[in-house]
């Protein structure tokens, strides 16, 4: 178990829902434990297991359903 | 260009190239329309395709993660609509949803830049002493305690202490007051103000994150996330909308076998106007309050700062400096240096602005250390000096030690009060020695900032500790609408509480040191002065960084210009949904000007939105 949480800020969200949708779709993809979109600031908080999941699969997905990931911070544990 | 730098290119600009790849295709399809309908169809159902296939990609997603998403409606509507033979409508609502969202990010963007601005004004780079040594580093790899040089132009890069130098600086990041500051040794500077002129070393206390402007920043994104409740209303209304819009699409287009009307319900099926109108405001709102030196905790502290209808203020260090001064003193024995002396050594350890007024003043005399000090909160300070109890302390204090206040001193306590000033009398084994006078000069924009407040029809209430004389001579040169005296601090409490019961919305103006009790009673918990005193910070839930308390009616005004903003996007949003439906239903909205209808609506709550962001202080 190695969990990793990342803060990345994602291009521009347009509306709420966007958000949800973001947070509901990563949230269910396997080793992501947490999954938390903001609108306010267009942020995705994301807590995963690195054994079972990579960031960049992640961004994929985000990347999948229209949204780019502009920075991100990354922290262990 | 390399490949590589060509695909990024791509990658960034793909929504707009779509965009424009799209709209060329229709206005090509209508060209061609007038010589071929077979061309026409086709051109607009590429057109259709182009604008589509993102929006569909990203439905496909959602929908595997069983989340049913705008991007599903909008799909099936234009999907429906190629197959009905409507290829127009379907390039028309793709078309009109991927150029929605392209220019509501970009306007939304700058709505929100207040952060972004903010994050301009911190600090890039930190010169600091090591070994002798100047080297420059990164602003968070500064170690506290480190030396640190700022010269004339230079941003501070940490908070600390001024150790050696003098300068004036330039605290708008923080205070949002643009009027530079002097500083010397022993003043306290912060992060990211600019060093306009002078040279400074300053001791580094707090680096990195923990400085108050990482804070302010901080906090700012915080408040911004923070739903108001309204907008969780609103949030619930539209998870009941969209669902029942889809069942009513799907019963027309099951009974009516109107399949134009149903697939237009699916395009409306999103309250966009309605589900944006609150947040986008308050972000707005909470962005242009930090420019001006102003921290809201969260949107619904912006709403209440627009509805507070009463506001208290503290006395000491609110309406007036909190520089305080002893202007006089008496004594009954004719010896005044040793009241002063005795008074000086109880308050040695004391807090309290009489106790550092009193201190100033006895900064020459040798002071014999006291003992067994006990605090009175509201009420004074006692303690053992040269083995004798001294007490210095209010009326009331004196009463409950049963020392009697001679005629004498009673002639000058009052003549001090009627003057605005606060005595306080001093006793040494229950008896009455003397007395000190302590003034406190008014804030010079004390008194237009209340003529202000109460021409936005605010009822202005003064909450003091001090004595009724002195507390009504500075109410009346307010121009206050009431005042209470000699309050503990439960008391104030209790008077906010009071005020509530008459159906006031209060809102409580202090230090945020002593008055935390009654912050947190009130409605809205007001700071001021703030820069630099985290506990303040934390309880108020709105901070005037800035020492100025015309910050108030900058901060009620733009709770108030929010609050209107919110209610004309909340109407406006409501009309547009109610229309949308009654003109679907009625056969008067299809899919094209629906989608027309949607996007444009959202833009223009943007843009009302945008409008907070212009707003400032004394322009109401």
């Amino acid at each position: 178990m190695a969990f990793v949480n990342v803060t990345a800020r994602l291009e521009q969200l347009t509306c709420p829902d966007c958000a949800n949708m973001i947070a509901n779709v990563v949230g269910k993809l396997k080793g992501v434990e947490q999954a938390e979109v903001r609108y306010a600031t267009s942020k995705l908080l994301v807590r995963f297991d690195e054994s079972l999941i990579t960031w960049e699969a992640i961004e994929k997905t985000v990347a999948k359903l229209g949204y780019q990931v502009r920075s991100k911070v990354q922290q262990e544990g | 260009m390399r490949p590589e730098h060509w695909q990024l290119w791509l990658r960034k600009k793909k929504k707009l190239l779509i965009i424009i790849v799209s709209g060329a295709l229709i206005i090509l399809g209508w060209l061609m329309g007038y010589f071929s309908p077979l061309a026409r169809a086709i051109l607009m159902t590429a057109a259709a395709l182009a604008a589509g296939f993102p929006i569909a990609q990203t439905a496909w997603y959602a929908l595997r993660a069983r989340a049913i998403s705008i991007q599903l409606l909008v799909t099936i509507a234009a999907l429906g609509g190629i197959l009905i033979g409507d290829q127009w409508e379907a390039a028309a609502v793709t078309f009109l949803f991927a150029l929605g969202e392209f220019l509501e990010a970009r306007t939304l963007a700058k709505t929100r830049d207040a952060i972004g601005q903010l994050l301009d004004l911190a600090p890039a780079a930190a010169t600091v002493l090591r070994d002798g040594q100047e080297i420059e580093v990164d602003p968070s790899q500064v170690g506290a305690g480190e030396l640190v040089l700022v010269r004339s132009g230079g941003k501070i890069p940490v908070d600390g202490s001024v150790i050696k130098g003098s300068a004036s600086v330039n605290q708008a990041a923080i205070t949002g007051e643009s009027i530079p500051v002097e500083v010397t040794s022993g003043s306290q500077v912060f992060s990211s103000s600019i060093v306009e002129a002078g040279y400074l070393e300053i001791q580094a206390q707090r680096v990195g994150e923990d400085t108050t402007f990482a804070r302010i920043l901080h906090m700012v994104e915080e408040a911004q996330e923070r739903k108001a409740p309204t907008q969780k209303f609103i949030e619930t209304f539209s998870r009941w909308y969209t669902p029942a819009i889809i069942a009513l699409a799907a019963l027309t287009g099951l009974f009516t076998r109107n399949l134009h009307t149903a697939l237009t319900l699916l395009v409306i099926g999103c309250p966009g106007a309605l589900v944006i109108s609150t947040p986008i405001s308050m972000v707005a709102g909470i962005g242009n309050a930090a420019k001006f030196g102003v921290l809201v905790k969260g949107g619904e502290f912006l709403e209440k700062a627009g509805k507070v209808t009463l506001i208290a203020f503290d006395k000491t260090g609110t309406l007036t400096t909190g520089k305080t001064e002893v202007t006089a003193i008496t004594a009954l024995s004719g010896d005044e240096e040793e009241v002063l002396r005795l008074a000086a050594a109880v308050e040695k350890g004391s807090e309290h602005h009489i106790g550092s007024a009193i201190l100033g003043r006895a900064s020459r005399l040798p002071l014999p250390d006291a003992e067994d000090i006990q605090v009175f909160a509201g009420g004074g300070i006692s303690g053992q000096v040269e083995g004798k109890r001294i007490l210095v302390g209010n009326r009331r204090l004196l009463e409950q030690h049963n020392i009697i206040l001679p005629p004498e001193s009673e002639e000058w306590l009052t003549a001090r009060e009627e003057m605005g000033e606060t005595p306080v009398p001093v006793a040494a084994e229950g008896k009455v020695i003397g007395a000190i006078a302590i003034a406190d000069t008014l804030r010079s924009e004390a008194r237009e900032t209340a003529a202000k407040l109460q021409q936005m029809g605010k009822k202005l209430v003064m909450l003091t500790g001090d004595n009724p004389r002195t507390a009504g001579t500075i109410a009346r040169q307010l121009g206050l609408d009431e005042f209470q005296a000699n309050l503990l601090p439960e008391d104030k409490v209790e008077a906010i509480k009071s005020f509530q019961a008459q159906g006031q919305i209060v809102a409580m103006v202090g230090d945020g040191i002593n008055d935390t009790p009654a912050l947190a009673a009130a409605d809205l918990g007001i700071a001021m002065g703030a820069a630099g005193t985290d506990a303040a910070i934390e309880t108020a839930d709105l901070t005037l960084m800035s020492d100025d308390l015309d910050r108030l009616s900058g901060a009620l005004g733009l709770g108030r210009a929010t609050l209107a903003n919110i209610r004309q996007n909340v109407i406006f949003a409501v009309a547009v949904v109610l229309l949308l439906v009654a003109g679907v239903l009625g056969q008067k909205v299809f899919l094209a000007t629906g989608m027309l209808a949607h996007e444009a609506s959202v833009m223009l709550v943007i843009l009302n939105a945008m409008r907070l962001r212009a707003w400032k202080p004394n322009t109401r």
